[in-house]
């Protein structure tokens, strides 16, 4: 009490010796009125964030809203048309238009099937190299490489191997028997290899994550059950998954999410959407329509389509993790 | 002494199971990187050759010198500094401020804005780059360092933000109560609060680096000439080159682009677990 009192005094003194200083009192304003609205810590707080709220408003928060208004025109820049309101047209003619149907339906496939392989790879192996083994440190490193290469790097390195003549791929596989694949413009398999490239590039950040929850388990719970003679898949059913569930689970619906929405620069680089759209995800194709055949609203209103996902996947993940 | 020496073999060969696993990893990992090293350093001849060589034959740095003939990679990558250099100094200097504003004032619409601040880590920026474009194409700004510079600043300030601000929470307030007390301004606090935040700013740096640097689309969008054309949207156009693509130059510059990620992801790899496992759950 007192301790605090004393400071309070202490720094209330301060704020005097400011204003009864010489250089306010020469400006010769309510410097009093002003200084104390300067102090109270609700201004003082909003100035601090004024700059970066104003370059964000500029940058994220008005386009946003610029988005929805631009989902509820049409606007093809590339007739020199002019912006004008058609309503809700945009959409439905999305939900109608058989190309956004196999757009949707080629970004469910690639989340469903990259999003398990990256989590069973990587939770496999967060699990061994979280045991009693050498060289941890340098496995770490270099399982950790993929995450700093460059979207667009992976995409370039991975056409390079998935060449069809000078690859390195084909003659891989050849070693195991089988004859040489069209991997990037065989319809049936361009998604297969869009999404081999991608988990390469992804499980990195599974395993990381999974790591770092492997290492919050308290150890004490793994040598009372050695103790109990508990078999290694019994620890870690009851003992490690029920510890690592919660985070986990986050980072599936990251993980989703980000397949969902954010897959683009490998896609560009590997197939840009062919052949014959079967690898067109949907921010590929928001970025044809919207800034290759500048369809700007109809563009808007699949990016708002995205949006929406993205908002109703926060909102999941942050249910989940309140509890 | 028959299930002692059972249990030693059973010991031993899972031992060989988990290194096996892992080697398998660490090839998986490490191949298309070797892949790519090694046709950046062989001969055209050896490069476009039947069957493929997997350990090169010849040795040649002509890729290196020949993917500043090709295409301006120099005025690529220096576009790409300005450009990682422009979009840092403006999420540093903003985002640590706002970040100490953040952390240690409470203020009415706060919460909301950290809200906003995570939010804005999760949103695509496919979701915003249509109308992004118009509104950097009406400023006069496309195919100028400035108009990618704000683009990246959407992805980036969120990001230092964030970082900054956990920094921030983590730092004693002693140090700047004393401050204040020793008749420092706010702003003196600030300052004292910052100093000892560096390592944070470092981090955040680095972070931020990376994201920028490696950026694609928004890029893309905004760039045209070599004027501001980045590193990264010149590789890509590589690929549109007629008759051969030119792996081997294509490959020359993806190392040369990469490997200050490399050297600076180096010095953060330690905070990866953190800034990408806290950073995006917290």
């Amino acid at each position: 009490m007192s301790e605090a009192g004393s400071r309070r005094s202490k720094v209330k003194n301060y704020g005097e010796k400011i204003i009864n200083s010489d250089k306010f009192i020469v400006i010769g304003i309510n410097l009093r009125g002003f200084h104390q609205f300067l102090r109270s810590k609700k201004t003082l707080g909003l100035l601090f964030v004024l700059p970066a709220v104003v370059v964000l408003f500029l940058v994220f928060i008005y386009p946003l809203i610029y988005n929805v208004d631009l989902s509820f025109n049409q606007w093809r820049l590339a007739i020199g048309e002019e912006k004008h309101y058609v309503g809700l047209s945009n959409y439905s003619y999305n939900f109608s238009d058989p190309l956004f149907q196999k757009v949707l339906k080629n970004t469910l496939i690639f989340t469903a099937v990259s999003v398990p392989l990256e989590v069973v790879i990587g939770l496999g192996l967060a699990l061994l190299i979280s045991r009693k083994i050498r060289g941890r440190s340098i496995f770490l490193a270099i399982l950790c490489l993929p995450m700093m290469v460059a979207p667009v790097i992976v995409g370039l390195t991975w056409r390079w191997l998935y060449a069809w003549d000078y690859g390195l791929l084909n003659p891989l596989i050849g070693v195991f028997g089988m004859g040489p694949t069209n991997w990037l413009a065989d319809p049936s398999i361009a998604m297969f290899s869009v999404i081999v490239a991608d988990v390469w590039a992804m499980a990195p950040f599974v395993f990381l994550f999974c790591y770092a929850g492997l290492r919050m388990v308290p150890q004490e719970r793994y040598e009372s059950a050695e103790i109990d003679g508990v078999s290694s898949w019994q620890k870690f059913r009851y003992i490690t998954l029920p510890s690592i569930k919660g985070i986990l689970v986050i980072a599936i619906l990251i993980r989703a999410m980000d397949a969902f929405t954010k897959i683009f620069d490998v896609v560009y680089t590997l197939t840009g959407g062919g052949p014959a759209y079967a690898t067109e995800v949907l921010p590929v194709y928001t970025y044809r329509v919207g800034l290759i055949f500048f369809r700007l609203g109809r563009g808007a209103s699949i990016a708002m389509i995205t949006l929406l996902v993205t908002i109703v996947m926060i909102l999941i993940i942050r249910k989940i993790m309140k509890r | 002494m028959q299930t002692n020496s059972r249990f030693r073999a059973k010991k031993i060969l899972g031992k060989i199971l988990i290194y096996g696993t892992i080697s398998l990893a660490l090839i998986v990992v490490l191949l298309p990187l070797y892949w790519s090293l090694s046709t950046s350093i062989k001969p055209e001849k050896t490069i476009l050759h039947i069957p493929i060589e997997f350990f090169p034959s010849g040795f040649t740095l002509s890729h290196y010198s020949n993917i500043f003939n090709i295409i301006p990679f120099s005025n690529y990558l220096v576009n790409s500094a300005i450009i990682t250099g422009g979009t840092l100094f403006i999420s540093l200097v903003f985002g640590s401020i706002a970040a100490y504003g953040l952390s240690r004032y409470k203020f009415p619409g706060s919460g909301g804005l950290l809200g906003l601040i995570i939010g804005a880590r999760m949103i695509p920026p496919i979701a915003f780059v249509i109308p992004l474009y118009l509104m950097i194409s009406s400023f006069g700004l496309l195919d100028t360092h400035l108009g990618v510079i704000l683009t990246h600043c959407s992805i980036v300030l969120p990001f230092t933000i964030w970082i900054m601000k956990g920094f921030f929470d983590e730092l004693p307030r002693d140090f700047e109560e004393a401050a204040l007390v020793d008749g420092c301004s706010r702003l003196g606090a600030l300052r004292v609060a910052l100093r000892l935040a560096l390592p944070g700013l470092f981090v955040a740096g680095i972070f931020g680096f990376i994201e920028s640097w490696n950026e694609f689309m928004f890029a893309l969008t905004i760039t045209r000439s070599p004027a501001s054309t980045t590193a990264t949207v010149g590789l890509v156009g590589l690929l549109q080159t007629p008759y051969q693509i030119p792996w081997g130059e294509i490959m020359a510059g993806v190392f040369l682009f990469t490997l200050p990620i490399f050297v600076l992801g180096y010095f953060v790899e330690k905070h990866m677990a953190r800034v990408y496992v806290v950073g995006t759950v917290k």
